[in-house]
Parts: structure tokens; sequence; C-alpha cells
């Protein structure tokens, strides 16, 4: 019974694994078809902002700049990735007797 | 005469001892129920208390974790509003919840009475972690898209760079090559964020009876997300190493 019990329960967590991972690509696929359906009418816009805005001109030491920070990010990402770990896998404790 | 006035004196301390002997027998049978109804009651505080603290260090440390988890949502740098609004409401409403289980903890008499409230913390469970667990995923997911945002302005400066060598009569088809891949890989990286925190946050409105196996696949797909990360990183560093020693920019450039 409790070998029944223990194989739909994991049957179950496939199925629910599964359909999560098809809705997140699916919607990642719709993201990035409205990316790039949406694409060519941001382009006349950015022209147009190119045209007034002066961008500051990329040199090696903000190329350098841009790959610490980015290092930056990628280290408080990590750190997020571990927290987000940890709680989805808290065991609960149970107070009760 | 004396005989008779005697007899009456004697009958009177016989009296007198069995009163005084019925006293103390009483006196004592008292104590000793009082004593053991004081034992009692000292044991039964010990294991109230034990259940009291129990209880209340669990409160506290969700309690914490709740507090934390509102102000990761607060600092997100990519959520909207109303989603940080959506999702501090679940949180609010799991800490009002602990905070009437706490009140509860506070004011209960005797074990069975904390016995109740354990039993109602353990319930509460769920909850809790539902919404810890969505919140937590949903700051990762934009701790990722924070990143996203980096390695797009990145690989917009390495095309930059790019544009520059070749304006300047220098072969960049490999370079420029490279960064296509690396653009269609971050613009992948954006959109899984997109959709997992789309997801993420859909659950803030429904009843999350499955949530630890939903958020271990979504954890999955965050870390298959970073490694993503990594490899556009790695990319942009390579390029970044490759034009730089073969271009010279810097001040020159900009002036």
């Amino acid at each position: 019974m409790d070998s029944q019990q223990h194989k739909s329960r994991a049957k179950l967590f496939v199925v629910i694994g599964s359909v999560i991972t098809i809705v997140i690509v699916a919607g990642a696929a719709y993201a990035l078809y409205l990316a790039a359906t949406t694409k060519p009418q941001e382009t006349p816009q950015q022209s147009a902002q190119d045209s007034t805005a002066q961008e500051a001109p990329v040199t090696e030491q903000s190329l350098k700049q841009d790959l610490t920070d980015l290092d930056d990010s990628i280290t408080e990402q990590k750190a997020a990735h571990d927290a987000a770990k940890n709680t989805v896998n808290e065991k609960q404790v149970k107070v009760a007797n | 005469m004396n005989r008779n006035s005697i007899l009456p004196s004697f009958a009177k301390i016989m009296m007198l001892a069995m009163i005084c002997l019925s006293i103390a027998v009483i006196a004592t049978q008292s104590t000793v129920t009082m004593l053991t109804a004081h034992a009692q009651a000292v044991t039964l505080d010990r294991e109230t208390q034990a259940v009291v603290t129990k209880v209340t260090t669990e409160l506290n440390k969700r309690t914490a974790a709740i507090e934390k988890a509102k102000a990761g949502i607060t600092k997100s740098k990519t959520l909207k509003e109303d989603e940080k609004a959506k999702l501090k409401a679940v949180l609010e409403e799991v800490r009002l919840t602990n905070a009437g289980l706490l009140t509860k903890i506070g004011g209960v008499k005797n074990a069975a009475e904390a016995q109740l409230v354990a039993l109602e913390v353990d319930t509460a469970y769920e909850k809790y972690q539902a919404a810890v667990g969505q919140s937590s995923l949903v700051q990762d997911g934009d701790a990722q898209a924070v990143v996203k945002q980096q390695l797009e302005g990145t690989a917009d400066n390495v095309q930059s760079l790019i544009d520059s060598k070749g304006a300047e009569g220098g072969n960049v088809s490999s370079e420029q090559k490279a960064l296509k891949g690396i653009d269609q890989l971050i613009q992948t990286i954006g959109a899984i964020i997109q959709s997992i925190v789309a997801l993420l946050i859909s659950l803030a409105a429904g009843d999350i009876s499955q949530a630890s196996s939903i958020f271990q696949s979504i954890l999955g797909q965050l870390g298959l997300n970073m490694e993503s990360i990594f490899t556009a990183q790695d990319g942009l560093t390579g390029l970044v190493s490759s034009l730089s020693g073969s271009l010279s920019i810097g001040a020159g450039q900009s002036k």
C-alpha cells in the first residue's frame, strides 16, 4: 500500500514537474516571439533617441567596469539562488507532540 | 463522689486527645494532598513550558523569514508595483496568522491548550512555506533579471567595439558571429525569467497545495538559466579580452 502510494506520488511529481517545465518553456517561447515581433516597431524610436541623446563612449576602462559590475551582480544572483534553494528545500519541523 | 468527678475529666481528656489526633491526621493528609497537587502542577508547567518554547521559537523563526522576504520584495529592481503588492499581500496574510498564533501560545494555561496551538502551527506551515518559497524564487528571478539587463548593456558596448574595429577595416566576422550567439542566449535567458516570474506571481492568487513540487521544478529551471548566464558572461569576457588585445581602445578613442 505504501509502495503504491509512493509510486503514485512520484508519478504526480513527475507530471507536475513536466507541466511546469512546459509552461516555462512555452512562456519563454512566447516572450521571445513577442520580442522578435515588437523589435521593428522599436527601432525607429531608438534611432530617434540615438540622434538626440549623447551616449558615453565605450572605452577599455568602461568595458572592464561593465564586466566587474556584471560579476558583482552574478555573485548577488548566486546568493539569491542559494537562498531560494535553502528555502524551497527546508523541511518542516513539527512542534506538536 | 471523687470517683464520679474524676471520670468525666478522663472522658474529656480522651475526647480532646481524639480531636487532636483527628486534626493531626487531617492536617497531615491535607499536606500530602497539597504537596502531590503542587508536584503535578510543577510537572504540568514544565510540559506546557516546553511546548510553549518550541512553538514560540518556530513562530519567531517564521516571522523573521517573512520580514526578510517582504524586505527582499520591496528592494526588487525589476518587479512592477502591482506584482510587489500581490506578493506582499500573501506574506502579510501569513504574518497575521503567525502573529495570531503567537498571541494564542502566549495565553495558554496548560499542556492541552499548548498542544492545540502547536497543532495549528503545524497546519499553518504549508501556507507559510508556500509564501516564503514563492517570494524567494521571485527574488532569484529578479536577481537574474538584473544580470540579464547588465549582460545586454555589456553586449551593446561590445557591439560598439566591433563596429569601431570594422570601421577601421579590421576583420570582425568571428567576433560578430560570437556576439550574435551571445545576444540570442541573453534573449532566451530574459524570456525564461519573464515566464518564471509570471508563473510565480500567478500562483499568488491560488491555493498552493503542491507548492513543494512546483517550486522544485521552478528552482531547477532557474538553475539551468543561471548556467546560461555563466555561459553568456564567459562569452562576453572572452570577446572583451579578444577585442581589447587587438583594438586600441581607451581615452584616445573617446576624444
